[in-house]
């Protein structure tokens, strides 16, 4: 009875807004949340602190969790428990104890219990969970039922909870669904089975002729769904799958042609997903397969050809068409429309727009560099813009668009925002990208581009900060190594390297990865450093060597290089030895204190290795035998040391000495160490054996000391273990904090500076001359190389001198650098009047100071071409005044509205932002009114201006408006 | 394919969360907790989409709730943007005119429209008209016996 009450109580307030706002009562759905539920959601959402929340929910979780394990719980109060548990669930409460009950309910009988069931089991467990052992059962025995909506939520769950090991139980049940009657649950069974294809593909080798079926399903929905598997499949194997191509064609032809369902369109376009989905596929059979790119060009001609509408979705599609026009086989006139549709979006005024603009022109840049030409000066804005996101994917595309005349002023990009960026994960992109680049453009035959190499590879490295992803360091050394090794010039190569690692060595804030690669290089060409006096080089590596900020492996770096480095001679004997028994041992691990052992010994001992590794290691060979160390071994044995015994032998020998306790000590401390050892190189090896020798006098005493010793090591392993740990933890806050610091930084660059202006638009201009030079058009070249040629030379040499100071002005490469071909965003002119003021400031006798080329005489000489620039800016505009771009002073290109729309009436233009901030500002507890309808009245004032917009017939149905989408609209007028 | 999406409201308070991808609870609350962060720290005018980690993110905002996705890098983002929007549209169809708390206390009939929507990551069922038959097919069956009978006949469902 209570029950009923409650009921109507609850449906009350909704029933009264229902008849104030004349919605139709019979849309609304009646809430299955009871008063109980309410109270909570009311309690939780009005608290004041997190405090106070967490004392509210935890009391709720103990009354509910002695309420689940009540008996007789009626499926309704089952419903109204399993929803509080959910909600705790989600603002993060452990629930665990609901699992079961959840469990429980989703087999229990009726279609209600059931839904609220598997709704608590999909969001409560995952694939991976115990229980969903138990819920495998239920499911099977309602995809065995005659029920449709059983059938539909077994499928639901099976898409959402089955792992790779349940599959094959349910594999056949949901084969069956296939060819079930109605539409919703094939469509759900295709869902499955895609599931399944990505989990298990093994499982679905005999499917082909089953897929073909519901690909050619007559409801578009079923159809729709298996482009879903198709994607993936051909995803995997494009080649195998170069038959469906004609009938996605076909399938897309129907689309184009709007001879499916009117119900399937969205916002007048018809069934945008799966056109989407077509165009993915195709990309990708296309990009395999010459016929299936044939086929495919009318297609994506008429795609780009139909696209007046200005809706998000139809952008979207556009954007799908470019990217496949870039991934199947060229064609010539669809990548210039490409280009062209790409240039929309880039002089869209929504950030949206601009992102997918650059992201296509990334695509397509990798077609033709000569595509970026049109768009220069947008790049470079959206370079300078505050949003982050879209400087991180201009960025990519200047990685993309480097070449060989620019890859410096690409790379300088690169590092200038490498060191202002504060996101970890974009670092290491950055880290990879630069590295990458860096390492494309050949070196050889180039001693200033190797040095470059060094230079930025170096400065990388010093700003990334510890965001290097692994195998960078690798690669570098790698590189060096190979540079080294050059037949022409490497030895003044070498010197530059080495004299750069000794003066980065001094410099404080070195990088872990900065460090390896510097210990490696010293160590390598350590021939190089002979002259150095070796307080020089010592003391910063022992300073690096007893900073406990590095870690254990950089300690193990810095003593190979020692040793390599007293090899050939630069650290000399004594004071070396003297050095390193000044270390304390007590802070390092075993293996670090081993190998420090060894190198004292070693040094000690006197005896010379050649060190000529690197120099002509085509020459280079091992002697197994070590014959070098023939002296050595006999002078020791004279000296009283016992001979060297394996140490099989040696653990034979004390098994027979020592009791059973010690031997398992022993015998393990021992293999450790010296299995350890044993593939190091050839020296260590022979250092290690040697010891008891050439220490004085302790050969008869050979096991009792080093059982001794190694005793002692056992014991620090343990503490060396806490230590470690520790440290671990330390370097794994420091990775982790920038995240948070993130925030705070990252709104800096918004405010323009108003006054500079001028100077800011020659900046960029001459930025962009950097950035772009070396990307020649092929096809227009020929044509503006014969109007402009001598004024091109000109303008490109000196512009060259101005805008970097990378770039090297050889004159043959000049002639190659046309200007870019099309001048629509007012560029060419620009630097014609630029150039012409340079050519006077050269006239005045200005051109050595000018040519110096140092950061602050370009800066002023920008100036004067600025003010030069205003003066011309009549003459300017009519220059211009054809264009549909019009340069104003303030900065950028600005399009005019009818550019985009084509013609087309403009729709009203609804301001969107203003709309929000009222609802928002009430406090939380007049949220909480139940009474209170619909944050998103005020949208549905604006119902009016968009009666124009093109719609979905169906979006006007109901009688309370499209309240929502107004605001989308007007997100789409900002064009 | 969608790797989760997140409902949240302008003061950071979770109000939907979907994973298609299986996480642990600790994971889901420490990415939660990033990304409600990062995207309210986003200013109107900003671009929708953002990379995170090695996922894309797209978030947009209507009126006082924030709807983001996680996609996969070689997604289309604005297509996922499209896909939120049909959401909105759905459940202010469903709902009448739809406000944060219709989503706070039927959150429950927000999963289910969800899920008619997105299963397992991937679009299921692009046509407003047919999500909203499933849907009304299954509330209908919820109501206690009366009447139900001729409504299911309506919809073709028995």
């Amino acid at each position: 009875m209570s029950d009923i009450v409650e009921k109507t109580l609850a449906s009350l307030p909704r029933f009264l807004s229902d008849g104030l706002l004349g919605t139709k009562s019979q849309q609304t759905p009646k809430s299955t949340s009871t008063r109980a539920f309410q109270n909570f959601m009311r309690l939780v959402n009005g608290v004041k602190s997190r405090h106070e929340e967490e004392q509210i929910v935890r009391r709720e979780i103990s009354v509910l969790k002695q309420k689940l394990s009540q008996p007789d719980i009626t499926p309704a109060q089952m419903c109204d428990y399993l929803c509080r548990v959910l909600y705790c669930d989600m603002i993060g409460y452990d629930v665990t104890f609901s699992f079961i009950h959840a469990v429980k309910f989703a087999q229990k009988g009726t279609a209600l219990e059931k839904r609220i069931g598997y709704l608590a089991c999909s969001l409560l467990l995952n694939e991976n969970h115990e229980l969903i052992l138990l819920l495998v059962n239920t499911i099977q025995k309602d995809l065995k039922s005659s029920n449709l909506l059983d059938n539909c939520m077994a499928l639901t769950a099976v898409c959402q909870l089955l792992n790779t090991e349940m599959i094959p139980m349910v594999l056949p049940l949901v084969e069956e669904k296939l060819t079930h009657p109605r539409e919703l649950v094939r469509m759900k069974a295709v869902m499955c089975l895609h599931k399944f294809l990505l989990k298990a593909p093994s499982l679905m080798h005999n499917m082909e002729g089953k897929l073909h079926k519901s690909l050619c399903d007559k409801d578009p929905g079923v159809m729709s769904v298996s482009v879903h598997l198709y994607y993936q499949l051909i995803k995997e194997n494009p080649e195998q799958y170069e038959s469906v191509g004609e009938s996605l064609i076909h399938i897309f032809n129907q689309i184009i042609n709007r001879r499916l369902p009117a119900t399937f369109e969205y916002h007048s376009i018809p069934l945008p997903w799966l056109q989407i989905e077509l165009l993915q596929c195709l990309a990708l059979l296309g990009s395999k397969s010459q016929r299936i790119s044939e086929l495919f060009y009318p297609l994506l001609r008429d795609v780009l050809a139909r696209t007046n509408i200005k809706d998000n979705i139809a952008f979207a599609i556009i954007y799908e068409s470019i990217h496949s026009i870039t991934m199947i086989q060229p064609n010539k006139e669809l990548l210039e429309e490409a280009s062209r549709h790409v240039g929309r979006f880039l002089r869209s005024t929504s950030r949206h727009l601009q992102y997918i603009g650059i992201k296509a022109l990334t695509a397509l840049v990798k077609r033709g560099a000569e595509y970026v030409l049109d768009y220069q000066m947008t790049v470079v804005e959206c370079l300078d813009c505050s949003d982050k996101s879209t400087q991180r994917k201009t960025l990519e595309l200047l990685s993309c668009m480097a070449n060989d005349a620019n890859v410096a002023v690409v790379c300088d990009k690169l590092l200038e925002h490498l060191s202002k960026s504060s996101d970890p994960y974009w670092k290491s992109d950055l880290v990879v990208q630069v590295a990458d680049l860096a390492d494309r453009y050949p070196l050889l035959f180039s001693t200033s581009r190797r040095e470059w190499y060094v230079d930025t590879i170096f400065d990388l490295l010093m700003r990334s900060r510890g965001c290097s992803p692994t195998g960078v360091v690798d690669k570098i050394i790698k590189v060096i190594g190979s540079e080294c090794q050059g037949e022409d010039n490497c030895e003044e190569f070498c010197h530059y390297v080495t004299a750069k690692c000794l003066e980065t060595l001094h410099q404080t804030d070195l990088t872990p990865d900065l460090l390896h690669i510097i210990i490696w290089v010293l160590g390598e060409y350590a021939n190089f450093l002979n002259h150095l006096p070796q307080d020089k080089l010592l003391k910063p590596l022992l300073g690096y060597f007893v900073n406990s900020e590095f870690t254990e492996e950089v300690r193990v770096w810095i003593l190979s290089a020692m040793r390599k480095l007293f090899c050939a001679g630069v650290l000399e004997r004594d004071e070396l030895v003297s050095c390193l028994n000044g270390i304390g041992t007590k802070e390092l691990q075993t293996y670090t204190r081993h190998r420090l052992k060894e190198l004292i010994h070693f040094v000690r001992s006197g005896i010379r290795l050649d060190n000529r590794t690197r120099l002509n290691n085509s020459s280079l060979q091992f002697d197994g035998t070590l014959s070098f160390l023939d002296d050595f071994v006999s002078e020791a044995l004279e000296g009283g040391a016992s001979p060297y015994k394996s140490s099989q032998l040696r653990y034979m020998e004390l098994n027979s000495l020592h009791k059973s306790q010690e031997r398992d000590v022993l015998s393990g401390v021992e293999l450790k160490t010296y299995s350890q050892v044993s593939d190091r190189s050839s020296a260590s090896t022979h250092g290690s054996a040697g010891r008891p020798g050439s220490s004085e006098g302790g050969g008869h005493t050979q096991n009792a000391k080093a059982s001794g010793l190694d005793m002692t090591g056992v014991k620090r392993v343990w503490s060396k273990h806490g230590v470690a740990t520790k440290e671990e933890h330390v370097s794994q806050h420091k990775l982790l904090s920038p995240v948070s610091r993130q925030l705070t930084g990252e709104n800096d660059d918004d405010a323009a500076n108003k006054d500079g202006q001028d100077e800011e638009q020659t900046r960029k201009h001459n930025l962009a001359s950097a950035l772009f030079q070396g990307i020649t058009n092929q096809q227009n070249q020929k044509s503006e190389q014969m109007e402009n040629k001598t004024e091109h030379a000109e303008h490109q040499n000196i512009l060259r001198v101005s805008g970097t100071t990378y770039s090297k002005p050889i004159i043959s490469t000049i002639e190659a650098d046309p200007l870019p071909r099309a001048d629509t965003g007012g560029w060419r002119e620009l630097h014609k009047i630029s150039n012409q003021n340079l050519a006077k400031a050269l006239a005045a006798n200005e051109s050595f100071a000018f040519l110096e080329n140092t950061s602050s005489e370009a800066v002023s000489t920008n100036e004067v071409t600025v003010q030069q620039l205003t003066e011309d800016r009549v003459l300017f505009k009519q220059n211009l005044s054809t264009e549909e771009c019009i340069p104003n002073k303030n900065d950028s290109v600005k399009v005019l509205p009818n550019d985009l729309l084509g013609g087309q009436s403009p729709v009203a233009i609804v301001k969107d932002d203003d709309q929000h901030s009222d609802p928002d500002q009430r406090t939380s507890s007049q949220k909480l009114d139940p009474n209170e309808r619909s944050m998103y009245d005020n949208y549905m004032e604006e119902d009016s201006h968009t009666s124009d917009v093109p719609t979905n017939p169906d979006s006007h149905e109901s009688l309370g408006g499209t309240s929502l989408y107004d605001e989308f609209y007007s997100n789409g007028e900002n064009l | 394919m969608m790797q989760f999406m997140l409902l949240f409201s302008r003061q950071g308070k979770l109000r939907l969360q979907k994973w298609y991808e299986a996480n642990t609870d600790k994971a889901k609350k420490k990415i939660t907790r990033e990304l409600v962060t990062l995207v309210l720290s986003r200013k109107p005018k900003m671009c929708s989409f953002l990379e995170w980690k090695d996922l894309k993110i797209v978030y947009k905002r209507y009126a006082s709730l924030y709807f983001c996705c996680a996609i996969e890098p070689e997604d289309n983002e604005l297509l996922t943007l499209e896909i939120i929007h049909r959401y909105v549209e759905l459940l202010d169809k469903y709902f009448g005119s739809v406000c944060e708390l219709d989503i706070i206390f039927n959150f429950e009939k927000a999963y289910f429209m969800l899920d008619e929507l997105l299963l397992g990551g991937e679009i299921q069922e692009t046509s407003k008209k047919n999500v909203l038959k499933a849907i009304a097919a299954q509330d209908l069956l919820q109501e206690e016996t009366e009447e139900p009978r001729g409504f299911l006949e309506e919809f073709g469902f028995i």
